[in-house]
């Protein structure tokens, strides 16, 4: 106990040479997912550490999918004699490492844990979802669509376990986890100095510099900003936004927080046997509002209107936070230019 | 054909399903028929007439593939005047044509499989609807989907003529997966923004001529009245 205290005084880094050893030694017991790219970045299973890719920044496809993928078996069914059996896919347990996740990666997870670990339980994502170890890198420089800044920041508050800085030719740690604590007993980090401590400070405030300027919008009091959204459900942005919103969901289905899905039946051509399985949807899809009796979001601007109080309003309502982390990616893919943070402006203005 | 590529589920079907009449595969055909599924779409006079003969003679009739259900690359002539598209006959064309049409124009259609070729999964999804009783549904949602959920880049991100957001979904992104841009072989769907992307692929520098050849390609009969509007902007 003694011991772990003191480790938590003392100010740590590692070696950016001693990285690989470090991942390597990780690797042993737990699977390890990291950036990789292939045409777009995102996570994936590493099975050869020269596969990572030390990103300045964020990855084009979120984490997301690790812990809720975009199609996902829940059972197989088959009659027997007995009537139907059922086999569950729950996935077997894996005792995952995240390398390189973002400030806006973690809050996302804290976000996506809110709606599907919290009051409503989503087996098939709380069994991808624990023993899931987090560590975090900061930003070199933001993305141009970054606005993490309206969210607290480049450095989330907790949710990792590890954070690294890069500081030169080592990375500044902080830990933030009993477990982060028994990470660094692993024997691959070193006493930092008050000068690494500085350098890694005036790192962040510069990123944070950066990302403010861009940002240019605060929407720090959560009650307040969400209740000027509101009011603006009939504002004309709805009818402009609705009328070239090409309502493909791309936005949807990359943000990191986003977590609608369909449930969908795949039988045999008798229906004697078949999958059950989940896909993800998307809010500015024709039928996602579609009942047997009507269409609540026929028209496209209720169907953007709705994406943006679903983020902005309703979760503030519901569990007083947003469910955005400003990591831009929507205003990146969508085809039609619609940029979040402007629109933002524009409602909070 | 693609029924012939099923290989796999071709036994299986059968154990459900007879085929009655196949031109192709078989040699005696019978009429009347449970289901027909019809290729292609008429263009003259005589396939107009055996067309109605085989909505008479079965229960569902299907549109398979493109032509069929959206009038396809045959209806491309449809942008031409006529004795220019009999240019490419050498001397006398064998019959005077008639406009390319979706099937549905001539007479009802129970379902349509879109698409060239048509999907293998969809043709599978719509018998198994059929036998089992279920509602097989066109999708209504566009090819974007199924690229996102592929976690693909974006073509129109890499400056592409993309027709993936008008374009109806089904297909399981074959074609952009593989880095090839799509050029709407399925037709757009009813929700489909169709004069937003137009926009869209202008500001990205394309010009008109190409927006509306490449909105032609497949589908010009469910575009010429966004195509006529183009030409007029
Ligand atoms: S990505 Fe853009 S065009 Fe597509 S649904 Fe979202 S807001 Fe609309
Ligand atoms: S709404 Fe946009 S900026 Fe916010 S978390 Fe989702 S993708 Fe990122």
């Amino acid at each position: 106990m003694k011991l772990v205290k003191m480790v938590t005084i003392m100010m740590l880094k590692i070696a950016k040479n001693r990285i690989n050893e470090f991942l390597a030694a990780l690797k042993e017991e737990y699977t390890l997912y990291a950036p990789t790219s292939n045409g777009v970045t995102k996570f994936e299973k590493i099975e050869d550490l020269t596969s990572i890719c030390f990103l300045p920044n964020r990855t084009d496809i979120s984490l997301k999918s690790i812990f809720f993928p975009p199609k996902q078996k829940f059972f197989r069914w088959k009659r027997g004699e007995m009537g139907y059996e059922l086999e569950d896919y729950l996935d077997g347990e894996e005792k995952k490492v995240i390398f390189g996740a973002r400030g806006c990666d973690i809050r996302s997870l804290k976000i996506l844990d809110m709606y599907m670990r919290g009051e409503f339980s989503d087996p098939y994502y709380e069994k991808r979802r624990k023993n899931t170890i987090i560590i975090g890198i900061s930003c070199d420089y933001p993305r141009e669509s970054c606005f993490c800044s309206a969210f607290g920041g480049m450095v989330p508050e907790d949710g990792y376990d590890l954070w690294f800085t890069d500081i030169g030719t080592h990375y500044f740690v902080d830990v933030g986890s009993d477990i982060g604590k028994e990470l660094i007993s692993l024997g691959f980090f070193q006493e930092a100095s008050p000068e690494d401590l500085r350098k890694k400070k005036r790192r962040i405030e510069k990123v944070q510099f950066e990302i403010e300027r861009r940002t240019r919008i605060d929407l720090c009091e959560v009650k307040r900003c969400s209740q000027e959204i509101k009011k603006k459900s009939q504002d004309e942005i709805w009818r402009e936004l609705g009328e070239i919103c090409l309502c493909c969901g791309k936005c949807n289905f990359v943000c990191p927080t986003c977590h609608c899905f369909d449930v969908r039946d795949i039988p045999s051509f008798d229906g004697s046997e078949g999958y059950r399985i989940r896909v993800w949807d998307s809010c500015h899809l024709y039928e996602y509002a579609k009942t047997s009796a009507e269409n609540f979001r026929k028209e496209k601007h209720a169907r953007v209107r709705y994406r943006v109080y679903d983020k902005f309003v309703f979760p503030v309502m519901r569990y007083g936070v947003y469910a955005c982390t400003g990591c831009g990616r929507c205003t990146e893919v969508c085809p039609a230019g619609i940029n979040l943070r402007e629109v933002l402006r524009r409602l909070v203005e | 054909m693609e029924f012939l590529n099923l290989e796999a589920q071709i036994l299986d079907l059968l154990k459900y399903l007879g085929i009655k009449n196949f031109r192709l595969a078989k040699e005696i055909n019978e009429m009347p028929v449970d289901i027909a599924f019809v290729e292609g779409t008429p263009t003259n006079r005589e396939e107009i007439i055996k067309l109605l003969k085989i909505r008479k003679g079965s229960h569902i009739l299907v549109a398979l593939g493109s032509c069929a259900s959206t009038g396809g690359v045959p209806a491309l002539v449809n942008t031409l005047r006529k004795r220019e598209a009999m240019d490419v006959y050498d001397g006398e064309p064998p019959e005077i044509p008639i406009d390319p049409k979706p099937l549905d124009y001539y007479v009802d259609v129970d379902y349509r499989l879109y698409g060239c070729p048509f999907s293998k999964d969809e043709l599978i999804e719509l018998i198994t609807d059929i036998i089992i009783g279920k509602n097989y549904r066109d999708k209504e949602y566009s090819v974007c989907v199924e690229c996102s959920l592929r976690e693909n880049g974006c073509l129109l991100e890499q400056g592409l003529l993309c027709l993936g957001p008008i374009t109806r979904g089904g297909c399981n992104a074959l074609c952009t997966a593989n880095g090839k841009p799509c050029l709407g072989c399925r037709g757009p769907y009813e929700d489909a923004n169709i004069k937003a992307h137009i926009k869209v692929l202008l500001d990205m520098g394309f010009s008109k001529e190409e927006v509306m050849e490449a909105l032609s390609l497949f589908s010009y009969e469910k575009f010429k009245e966004v195509i006529a509007w183009l030409k007029e902007e």
